[in-house]
């Protein structure tokens, strides 16, 4: 998967925009991927509720899109950038690789409410970096 | 499909019967087998989308979603050498599309849970669509009501529409074979 400079460009001006509100699109995203996808549910059985307001949802949902917008700042060596967090899923976390797309595909929906716009390039974009990031991060589980 | 995997050995209804009657017996619920696949929606899911489909400005929508899923998956410009190129909601090739897919959805509105696509599945497969576009479609479709409503597009209505338009390709995809 090669992204070219506009992609890149286009994926740095959206982490630029995002970098300020992970918490906030974090939990929604997650909140809707919880909502549409409940079998995502049975990953997290500790927490004590599965929409945007609750502190767990809030507290994960923050921490992937924080790692969202890091991988943004390594388009050119992302699969060494996200080494430890691939083997962290493929072998600890044991995440079926299928919700990576379920979840990319919710994060365009979350973005296109949050974001002032969402061309198609823009969305062509991130669509193509998440999609190396679900790549990624299923790279190490067999 | 293949009848294992709608029918499992451990089904109790069919502990009694011998492996030719159980095969048997799983073939004729098929069909029923099929149906409790499918997603169904909820009444209150039901009406957002009736309401939903009465207040978007259809054609315009439906060109918005057809110029994103064009754009963004290009694989499903495949079929679509006629419109030469020209993939903007505003060409005149899309337009024509939007106007065709804007009439199967009405109809699709209509018969919430019970949508009959089967001759449009075939026209679909004797032109030799590829069922995955019409999940594409779908997906563009959530983004551009994400981008008319905004935080209105609650996850409670954003699953609605995503179960909707999972309807709407099962019931394209329903006589491919």
């Amino acid at each position: 998967m090669v992204l070219s400079e506009a992609n890149k460009q286009e994926i740095h001006h959206v982490a630029d925009l995002i970098k300020s509100k992970t918490a906030v699109l974090g939990a929604d995203a997650l909140a809707r991927l919880f909502e549409i996808h409940p079998q995502t549910k049975t990953y997290f059985p500790a927490f004590t509720g599965y929409d945007a307001t609750n502190a767990q949802v809030i507290a994960h949902g923050t921490k992937v899109f924080d790692a969202v917008v890091n991988a943004a700042g390594h388009l050119d060596d992302l699969p060494h950038h996200l080494e430890k967090l691939a083997k962290k899923h493929g072998t600890e976390l044991l995440v079926d690789p299928h919700n990576f797309v379920l979840f990319s595909n919710i994060i365009v929906v979350t973005l296109a409410i949050h974001l002032p716009t969402l061309t198609p390039a823009t969305h062509t974009a991130v669509d193509k970096f998440l999609e190396e990031i679900a790549h990624q991060l299923s790279s190490k589980y067999r | 499909w293949v009848w294992s995997e709608i029918c499992s050995a451990a089904d109790y209804k069919n502990a009694d019967k011998t492996p030719d009657q159980h095969q048997l017996s799983c073939a004729r619920s098929s069909s029923e087998r099929l149906t409790d696949k499918m997603v169904v929606l909820t009444k209150e899911e039901l009406s957002y989308i009736v309401e939903i489909w009465s207040q978007v400005d259809k054609k315009l929508i439906t060109a918005r979603a057809l110029e994103r899923v064009f754009a963004v998956y290009p694989w499903t410009t495949r079929l679509f050498s006629k419109l030469n190129g020209k993939f903007k909601a505003t060409d005149i090739g899309v337009q024509e599309h939007a106007a065709k897919v804007v009439s199967a959805l009405d109809i699709a509105v209509k018969n919430i849970n019970n949508i009959n696509f089967k001759q449009l599945s075939s026209d679909h497969q004797n032109i030799g669509v590829d069922t995955q576009n019409f999940k594409a479609l779908g997906q563009t479709f959530l983004v551009e009501l994400a981008l008319q409503y905004k935080l209105k597009f609650t996850p409670k209505k954003h699953a609605a529409a995503h179960k909707f338009f999972k309807q709407v390709a099962e019931a394209l995809s329903s006589s491919y074979h």
